[in-house]
């Protein structure tokens, strides 16, 4: 057991790896700009006068976030896009260029006229009104060459000195050379591209210049406050363990006993009963039973038994620790039970089937046969067995707990986990993610890893296998 | 068993008394218990960006002059008479402030010129995360501490209204002594830093220095964060709870509290931070805060006719600084023509807009400016709502419905294209989505096809600023400063600022302009009204209506200030009832 134990935790790195990176190619993909939230746009937050993606606050934001690196290792593109244009933080900008270079299927070309056209841009920006400007900015924005060509005449008509309306034909002339020889096909085919260790993965894995990164127990900076992401996590997800505990005792403590007494019903109506009752309550969505307890059980409207948010528990100073330990738990009450009821139903029917099962098997009836009491069979025979299920279950239990907490902790306000996770997506906090995603798969991996060591000590069967 | 039963039923009612116990003992009476729906991001002037983290910066912080919530004019907090303006050499001018000789920071220092002269550099060194703030500063060009008055202090700046404005009201002051405690920027003058040039090194003082002040002590931790104002912060426990406990011996007790911002009253402050709107109202009815942040509009009206509520609460609904529009993306080409938008202006009923979705508290507005700041222009009549006047603008600009499918289509650069444009609103709005469902209902009576869709905030604004949108629904929030229209409705804010509607005019951008550099209010006001006029002829959007924070507080409380700006009253001025 010690070495399939031993051989499950070497798993675990690559496991955790492999989460870690497809955690993050879905970052990558996801739309959003963290630099925008990070500087919650806002119209006094930004110089009116210039681009927000050419202020210098959106320009050191995104280098202090690590934005302006390549995302991984490598990368693949077709082989007409330059990396370049990663360095392009208008997105616009970048796209339409990008868009140039697969039909064009020559970046060299495309990146000459779009060199032209920003030390145009300069040129007018000295001396001609606002609308000229305007017009240089959205060729810029322009993936046809048509339309390019036609706001480049636009531009000649409408620039007041000569001078600057002979720049803009001679960038015109050079925007023309897009339409010649095109060789979209080049696009076709891929081209690998290795960025070395100056990544965004690297980074966020091995730190920068020795400090920081996962290696070193670093999980970086949160992209919302610059706090570290660390101590964010530990605290929400202190917050998530306690409801989670909390949850599962009740749920063993309730579902297990109720499951083998629902196996011990002799009348087939009262059983299809509960059964029915249990399957209801197995279909509930926990949101929607918090919102009714919310409604009917916190509320001077109905019946004001509980209190609404786990975070307004508020206790004076000079409290017992009695009455301490009474407020958390009556603030507990609801969102334990709320989150409990799903599970502790499922619990209940599974537990139900394997006591049934084991009270037909000849091991059983070979034990009542021999004048065993109902107790002693219930707790030698059917109890250890129809735990299996259970300790089976617990695995995939901590980390649903987490993933599921997201619409109970949000409901009772709690600062676990799940709100964690809901409010670094909203905010596009990365770092925060990240680590949550982490945490996620570590705690699958010990579950796992606590259900077999269980399930090897409970099951004989399973000792045998190992054994073999 | 039946033993088991009745302790199951004992043990709640345990649990109820213990804890009921305990709030009895938790001594309420003069504590406010404020719900918003995030942290703020920063309790620091200079460093702050949202709007929620405003209002409790003012409480901590104070202001050479603030916006009086009564009168919308700027008046005197940490100066003590209005500012005197004199002309100064090439057209500049000089405003002096006086700061009050009673002024102290929490541990009894005198605030100085000293100190607001390192508040302004602060804000203007490279490498401080003040971006934000600095724009408004552009027109200052040296600030001095008088020689014999150490409690005076000179600015020599430009000759607008916004910098004015902007030398006595746009910055919270923070002491010298406390932020710069190495005095790393005692011997830099302001000149020094705005005129500092971008491709030099940074020298090492001030690197350091702008290192030093972004950290996140002086922005969270109660040990290092120190204002002159009513307020101090306490602890701050994140995606929790945030405590402002009053200064007992704060040196504005004394003054005269008809000024909200001297106003003191709660002992505590203390914000819960809580996402959800319905825990909010459910924790209010349940006696666990006081105060909530701004309700939606049938959640407030929903409150109206809940009696038990409005035993322990009253509802308040304040005038908002803030405006409705559509934006009508102009770079579009089926939006480029003013036939269009004028006839999509005709195609939506702003009054049942107003009566449905804002449950009638809102007024029609014809232009950018709230109706309640100076230069609105009232003369203008708003576009009704007439689809006959909308179709036959639509016919003028050549669109008609050739194939009687009906909706309109026109051919554009040699391709036939319908009349159909895509409204955009962000998620989480259902007021918004509503208006879209109005607009798609009567549009389709002119053949016109509008498609509702709804992105996140950030996909939506992105979108948004990359001009790929055709309609969409906005929110404008003013602030009481003079307001600028350049970076919503100058050409050159088309891609360089906020001039989503893609709209350009040279007689608009002249007007703008003037706005900008006005000297004096009747200048402002006079450009404003033709602005408006302008606006209301070309429709670069269409206006809809403005806002009202509807909040809800306590009964315990018996008033308190309202404000024009989110949240809608200053947390200070509520005042415990007898």
């Amino acid at each position: 057991m010690a070495w399939r134990t031993l051989k499950r935790l070497l798993y675990w790195f690559p496991g955790l790896l492999s989460v870690c990176l497809l955690g993050f190619v879905l970052i990558q993909l996801s739309p959003g700009d963290p630099v925008l939230a990070r500087l919650n746009l806002i119209p006094d937050a930004v110089s009116t006068h210039e681009s927000i993606y050419e202020t210098a606050a959106y320009q050191s934001t995104r280098v202090e976030l690590g934005l302006n690196r390549a995302p991984f290792y490598l990368s693949v593109q077709p082989i007409t896009v330059p990396d370049k244009l990663r360095s392009i933080a208008h997105p616009g900008r970048r796209k339409a260029l990008q868009s140039l270079c697969i039909r064009r299927g020559d970046s060299s070309t495309v990146l000459d006229w779009y060199n032209a056209h920003i030390v145009l841009r300069f040129r007018l920006a000295e001396s001609e009104p606002a609308m000229v400007q305007r017009i240089a900015s959205e060729i810029l924005l322009q993936s046809e060459t048509e339309e390019i060509l036609r706001r480049y005449r636009l531009l000649t008509e409408a620039c007041q000195n000569a001078e600057n309306a002979a720049l803009v034909m001679q960038a015109a002339r050079i925007a023309a050379k897009l339409n010649e020889n095109q060789q979209g096909w080049k696009s076709l085919i891929p081209a690998f591209q290795w960025h070395g260790l100056n990544n965004q993965f690297h980074r966020w894995l091995f730190g920068d210049s020795g400090e920081g990164g996962l290696i070193r127990g670093d999980f970086g900076r949160s992209y919302r406050d610059n706090q570290p992401v660390a101590p964010i996590v530990a605290s929400a997800f202190s917050q998530t363990l306690i409801l989670a505990i909390a949850a599962w005792m009740l749920m063993f403590l309730v579902a297990v006993p109720g499951g083998l007494r629902l196996a011990r019903i002799a009348s087939p109506g009262k059983a299809r009963f509960w059964l029915h009752l249990l399957l209801v309550l197995y279909s509930i969505p926990s949101y929607w039973l918090g919102t009714l307890m919310l409604t009917f059980l916190c509320s001077p409207d109905f019946l004001n038994w509980f209190p609404v948010a786990y975070k307004l528990m508020d206790i004076p100073e000079n409290t017992s620790w009695l009455s301490r330990q009474l407020i958390i738990i009556y603030h507990l009450i609801l969102p334990v039970t709320c989150w409990t009821a799903a599970g502790a139903a499922f619990l209940a029917i599974q537990t139900r089937k394997e006591a049934q099962a084991v009270m037909q098997s000849k091991g059983y009836l070979g034990a009542k046969a021999r004048g065993l009491s109902d107790k002693q069979l219930m707790t030698n025979h059917v109890a250890p067995r129809a735990l299996i299920p259970a300790i089976g279950w617990l695995g995939g239990l901590i980390p649903a707990s987490l993933s599921g907490a997201v619409a109970i902790e949000l409901i009772f306000s709690i600062n676990g986990m799940g709100n964690l996770a809901f409010q670094s997506f909203h905010m596009r906090d990365y770092p925060v993610v990240m680590a949550i995603i982490l945490i996620a798969a570590l705690t699958t991996l010990i579950g796992t890893v606590v259900s077999d060591l269980l399930l090897h000590y409970i099951d004989p069967r399973t000792r045998e296998m190992t054994t073999k | 068993m039946r033993s088991i039963s009745l302790y199951t039923l004992l043990i709640p009612i345990v649990f109820i008394t213990a804890c009921e116990e305990a709030y009895e003992t938790s001594g309420k009476s003069e504590r406010a218990r404020i719900a918003i729906t995030s942290d703020p991001d920063a309790i620091h002037p200079v460093l702050y960006r949202t709007i929620n983290a405003q209002s409790i910066n003012d409480l901590v912080f104070q202001k050479l002059m603030q916006t009086d919530p009564a009168t919308h004019e700027p008046v005197p907090v940490l100066a003590s008479a209005p500012p005197t303006i004199s002309p100064y050499q090439d057209s500049l001018i000089r405003i002096t402030y006086n700061i009050k000789s009673k002024a102290v920071w929490t541990d009894e220092t005198p605030v100085t010129a000293d100190d607001v002269i390192f508040t302004f550099k602060a804000t203007m060194m490279p490498g401080v995360r003040a971006e934000g703030k600095r724009d408004f500063l552009r027109g200052i060009r040296s600030i001095y501490a008088d020689t014999l008055n150490e409690k005076r202090v000179h600015f020599v700046c430009e000759h607008n209204l916004r910098t004015t404005y902007a030398t006595g009201a746009e910055l919270g002051i923070l002491p010298a002594h406390l932020y710069d405690a190495d005095g790393l920027i005692e011997n830099v003058s302001f000149s020094d830093i705005i005129n500092y040039n971008s491709n030099e090194d940074l020298p090492e003082n001030w690197q350091l220095f702008a290192e030093t002040f972004n950290d996140n002590k002086f922005s969270r931790d109660p040990d290092f964060v120190h204002g002159s104002g009513p307020y101090q912060l306490t602890s701050w426990t994140s995606g929790q709870s945030l405590l402002l406990t009053r200064k007992e011996n704060w040196w504005g007790k004394k003054t005269e509290k008809t000024l909200c911002y001297f106003q003191n009253y709660p002992i505590e402050i203390k914000y819960f931070i809580i996402a959800e709107p319905t825990a909010i109202i459910k924790a209010a009815k349940n006696d666990q805060i006081d105060v909530g942040p701004i309700l939606r509009s049938q959640d407030y009206y929903d409150l109206q006719d809940n009696d038990i509520f409005l035993k322990s609460f009253k509802l308040a609904s304040t005038p908002e600084l803030s405006t409705n529009i559509i934006l009508m993306n102009g770079c579009k080409p089926i939006l480029a023509d003013v036939k269009v938008r004028k006839a999509l202006a005709h195609l939506f009923d702003v009054q049942t807009y107003i009566k449905v979705v804002q449950k009638g508290s809102g007024t029609e507005v014809t232009g950018p400016l709230h109706n309640t700041k100076p230069g609105y222009h009232d003369g203008i009549k708003p576009y009704p709502f007439d689809a006959e006047i909308a179709s036959r603008l639509l016919e003028d600009a050549g669109w008609t419905d050739s194939d009687g499918d009906g909706i309109r289509d026109k051919m554009i650069d040699g391709v036939k294209t319908n009349l159909v444009l895509e409204y955009l609103y962000h998620t989480g709005h259902e007021g918004r989505r509503n208006a879209g469902m109005m607009l798609q209902d009567w549009a389709r009576a002119a053949g016109v096809k509008i498609e509702v869709r709804n992105d996140e905030w950030l996909v939506f604004i992105e979108r948004l600023m990359a001009g790929d949108f055709e309609l969409a629904f906005f929110s404008w929030t003013d602030e009481h400063a003079p307001t600028d229209p350049t970076p919503v409705y100058h050409s050159s804010a088309i891609e360089n600022g906020y001039n989503f509607n893609c709209y350009s005019s040279t007689v608009a951008d002249s007007l703008i302009e003037a706005i900008a550099q006005a000297q004096n209010q009747q200048q402002y006001q006079e450009n404003w009204k033709k602005l408006q006029e302008v606006l209301h002829r070309d429709v670069p959007n269409i206006f809809l209506s403005t806002n009202q924070s509807k909040i809800f507080v306590s009964r315990r409380f018996s008033g308190f200030a309202p404000m024009a700006i989110p949240p809608g009253y200053f947390a200070g001025s509520l005042k415990p009832a007898q």
